[in-house]
């Protein structure tokens, strides 16, 4: 079986649990599909850009957008779920393609540096206005937009599914080569004929309508939002944790990070939740300990070691590089 | 088919590139030699839409180029090598060429697996076919100097820009080399060759133009330009003989 063939089939395993899980799993199964599902999103939409060599720093912008864009949409307009992710994805794109024309030709830290920016911008808006947003105080969705559990469940789901399969499809076409093109050398690359302002906004508006999407069921799943809530730094890092610790530039890295990083989290809290603060430590630690020994990730170490076992199990045959 | 008008660059106070005026009929193998930091390099920057020109004019086609972006100049027709080598070092050397067919001028029309096809050639054509699936990163420098053109001539372009391709590659190479660029010249490619090695502008090129500060020191046949007494001064250097016989 070559690498291929797994990725297939792991994305095919992947979605089959994702989407059965609402339909028949247990309450805390359903839980942890639905945070998992969250990461994935978030992870593979911040593994898009960086692949293009757009690192963000600003996720949270879109994921907290996206959560008052649903609030608003839903308390003010009385539009129903569906209608109001819907706002959320146009408006997590419409900002993402804006801040690709607003960064230009910024590059590496600088780039970082304004995502980040625009994120605490955001913040500082939705504090400001306390008329529209509920200001610090938050702002809570009327109940009777509540959809149901299953339903906002059933909606991470399906987010993290399509966001899996657009970055697949992407991986099969030619905004792969642009991508890698860019990120390697963005001078360069426009002499092969690459506008990287176009690719920027077309990655900016896919990666920062999935976050603002999944920034909009979050909402929905709380019911509650606050300025500090919607614009978490927390978001921001854990967009990027999950796909370097699973393998960064790679398809089924953020996916692999995002399952980690979730069952991590969770197995330190229940372990060692009951002495405080060192169920974070050891998080953090074990996180330091993968990123110094994997440096390729969880899927750049198990290719590594699959390559190793098939070069032992068959050695008249080469391993292939 | 390339007019260059008056063409001027300063950098603060200081003129890299003064008032020159030059023309590359279509087919020619134009040679463009000079000293280090005569300005070579930014007159090929200048071209490509990298700076902007400070004053003058460029052509391409009978078509203002100057103030083009080079992704635009890109699509024109215009192919560029760099003189310092900027491979996509994580990309394989045959994805490195396939970018240059996926979105060049006709790439858009092309799926990949013509691009992949298309992409056979270019790299026969400078001698990297084994190592195609390497990362580009892992080439030598010679290897680098070769990408950097298989991935340009993917981009079909009418018109070839070469700065100092030769640099860093063996004899052998650069006889293989020189082969590959008479093929690509005759096949009706209009080339414009940076190049310090003086028996490759000898061997290929029909027109020589010879850059000194940033200004014109003299143009002609290859021959006129190694045996005309300036450029020998500012640029060949004397031959040791006649220095020792003074």
């Amino acid at each position: 079986m070559n690498t291929r063939t797994f990725g297939l089939l792991l994305g095919a395993v992947v979605l089959i649990v994702i989407l059965s899980i609402p339909v028949f799993g247990s309450p805390s199964a359903v839980d942890i599909t639905f945070r998992t599902c969250s990461l994935i999103a978030l992870a593979v939409s911040w593994n898009l850009m960086a692949s293009a060599g757009l690192i963000s720093l600003g996720h949270s912008a879109f994921f907290g957008l996206g959560g008052y864009v649903v609030i608003l949409s839903a308390n003010l307009l009385g539009m129903p779920f569906w209608i109001s992710l819907i706002a959320s994805l146009a408006a997590g794109a419409l900002f993402g393609s804006g801040l690709a024309l607003i960064t230009g030709r910024l590059r590496g830290i600088y780039f970082a540096i304004t995502t980040l920016a625009a994120s605490e911008g955001l913040r500082v808006i939705a504090v400001m206005l306390p008329a529209l947003t509920g200001g610090a105080k938050g702002a809570f969705l009327d109940a009777k937009y509540y959809p149901g559990t299953f339903t906002v469940n059933m909606g991470m789901s399906l987010a993290a599914a399509v966001t899996c399969l657009i970055a697949w499809r992407m991986s099969q076409s030619r905004i792969h080569y642009a991508f890698r093109a860019m990120r390697a050398n963005e001078g360069a690359a426009q002499m092969l004929g690459i506008y990287p302002l176009k690719f920027r906004c077309a990655i900016m508006a896919v990666s920062g309508a999935v976050a603002s999407l999944v920034g909009g069921i979050e909402a929905f799943h709380g019911g509650y939002l606050d300025p500090a809530i919607a614009f978490d730094l927390h978001i921001t890092i854990t967009s990027q944790i999950a796909p370097i610790l699973g393998g960064i530039y790679t398809l089924s890295g953020p996916i692999i990070g995002a399952v980690a990083t979730v069952f991590i989290g969770d197995a330190t809290r229940l372990s060692l939740g009951h002495i405080e603060g060192v169920s974070l430590l050891v998080f953090g630690l074990i996180l330091v300990f993968s990123i110094l020994y994997l440096p390729q990730g969880i899927r750049g170490g198990l290719s590594d070691l699959w390559r190793r076992r098939s070069a032992t199990a068959e050695p008249t045959k080469m391993a292939k590089p | 088919m390339l007019k260059i008008t008056n063409l001027s660059k300063s950098f603060a106070g200081l003129r890299a590139i003064s008032d020159l005026s030059f023309d590359v009929p279509a087919g020619q193998f134009f040679g463009i030699i000079g000293a280090n930091g005569a300005g070579k390099t930014t007159l090929l920057n200048l071209i490509t839409g990298y700076m902007p020109p400070s004053s003058g004019t460029i052509e391409f086609e009978g078509k203002a180029i100057h103030g083009l972006p080079p992704y635009k100049i890109a699509h024109l027709g215009i192919g560029r090598t760099f003189q310092i080598t900027q491979p996509f070092a994580e990309m394989s050397v045959l994805d490195n060429v396939m970018t240059g067919a996926l979105f060049s001028q006709n790439g858009g029309r092309r799926s990949i697996a013509e691009a992949r096809t298309m992409c056979d050639e270019p790299l026969r054509i400078v001698g990297l076919t084994e190592q195609a699936s390497l990362p580009a990163g892992a080439l030598t420098l010679g290897g680098k100097k070769k990408l950097e053109l298989a991935r340009v001539l993917a981009t079909e372009p009418k018109l070839l820009l070469l700065d100092e391709v030769m640099g860093g590659l063996t004899h052998d190479e650069i006889e293989d080399l020189i082969a590959a660029l008479k093929r690509i010249h005759a096949s009706g490619t209009t080339v414009v060759m940076i190049e310090h090695l003086v028996h490759v502008i000898l061997d290929l090129c029909e027109h020589v133009f010879v850059l000194n500060f940033g200004r014109e020191l003299f143009r002609g046949s290859p021959n006129d330009v190694v045996s005309h007494p300036e450029v020998i001064e500012a640029y060949l250097g004397k031959p040791l003989e006649a220095r020792e016989g003074a």
